[in-house]
């Protein structure tokens, strides 16, 4: 092989070698990932609890995947799940059932029973996750991006 | 016009004496000798950082959401669970730093060897205005993260535009889209970022491109 035929053929090896490396980087980034924009896991359907075991408006902790969840019967037809942890630092939240509130036992946030930001440090409402009652369970198939 | 690109080809050796694939493809306008200095090369390297912030961009925009509540988190999200997230906004934010260097050292260039008289005076006008749009950019994607040192570098910004007799106010006003930087100012440089100002880059870019084809590389000093 003659020198210069060698050179460009490097140099065309290295430019390839640089669009496949740049190309697989930008591909893989664009891959929806595991976790949602919360940095929760989605762990896949799960049923999380029986309808008429719950009561209205007394949620019930429970685990979904590596989370806490909260599970709140809001009627008969109307489930609502958030995750338990504060999307301010993500301590784990505590419902109070004298003022139907959920409290942050870290910076005092609050949220009503539907999960809305009421007062205290956190940038918005609780984490949520998409559920569906199925025969009636209730089955959680991952958070909310 | 024509006749006159003929007789200045026809000087130059003859490129293709078949050395391969790449041999009888090489272009006919060689760069002169003068030219074949790594200075001369800041124009090109400025525009593969253009281009390297395009596609980086791209992927940013796939996850970025301009809005208060979830600016930052999404940012938080493309650098601790994208896969190579925390790569590509790596990229995106030193190749904006670089890309104004290379335009000043471009800039700096064109100065010294005097590449911006007669003919070229429109092409160094391009220029100047590409390099505000670029500065343009930097304004714009450094509110974009939405923390700290973005809310209060943009809060800078928007005090010196203010400062501006008689239409100062009206300005910043326009910029910010309200009295104070807020949910209005994130749209506004979201949409600054990604939509105008590219746009606008890609037409004046064609414009400097075109204008360097038709006027060729400026003579030896």
């Amino acid at each position: 092989m003659e020198r210069r035929n060698f050179l460009v053929w490097a140099a065309g090896a290295s430019l390839g070698a640089s669009a496949i490396f740049i190309g697989a980087t930008v591909i893989q980034a664009m891959i929806p990932p595991a976790r949602s924009v919360d940095g929760k896991k989605n762990a896949g359907k799960i049923a999380v609890a029986r309808v008429s075991d719950l009561e209205v408006n007394k949620p019930h902790l429970t685990d979904y995947g590596e989370d806490k969840i909260f599970v709140v019967k809001a009627s008969g037809t109307e489930v609502h799940v958030f995750d338990a942890a504060c999307p301010h630092v993500g301590c784990q939240l505590i419902f109070n059932p004298e003022t139907v509130e959920f409290d942050c036992p870290c910076h005092k946030s609050v949220f009503t029973v539907k999960g809305v930001r009421l007062r205290g440090p956190a940038p918005r409402n609780m984490i949520s996750a998409v559920s569906q009652i199925v025969n009636g369970e209730v089955v959680v198939s991952g958070f909310r991006a | 016009m024509q006749e006159a690109a003929k007789q200045a080809t026809a000087s130059l050796p003859e490129p293709a004496e078949a050395n391969g694939w790449m041999g009888t493809r090489e272009s006919a306008r060689t760069v002169p000798a003068h030219a074949r200095r790594f200075w001369f090369c800041f124009g090109g390297l400025t525009f593969f950082t253009a281009i390297m912030q395009a596609l980086s961009g791209i992927v940013l925009a796939f996850y970025y959401q301009p809005t208060p509540e979830r600016a930052y988190a999404s940012i938080f999200y493309i650098s601790n669970y994208v896969k190579y997230g925390w790569f590509i906004r790596s990229v995106h934010a030193w190749g904006a730093r670089l890309m104004v260097v290379f335009i000043i050292i471009h800039m700096l260039r064109v100065y010294v060897t005097a590449s911006y008289k007669h003919p070229r005076e429109m092409n160094w006008v391009a220029g100047v205005f590409l390099f505000v749009i670029t500065m343009a950019f930097g304004l714009t994607g450094s509110l974009l993260p939405w923390d700290q040192q973005a809310y209060w570098g943009t809060a800078g910004a928007i005090a010196f535009i203010e400062k501006t007799p008689v239409v100062g106010d009206w300005i910043a006003r326009f910029i910010v889209g309200g009295d104070a930087i807020g949910p209005s100012a994130l749209s506004r440089f979201y949409s600054g970022h990604i939509m105008m100002l590219p746009a606008a880059l890609v037409i004046l870019l064609s414009v400097h491109f075109w204008m360097v084809r038709k006027q060729g590389i400026s003579g030896p000093l």
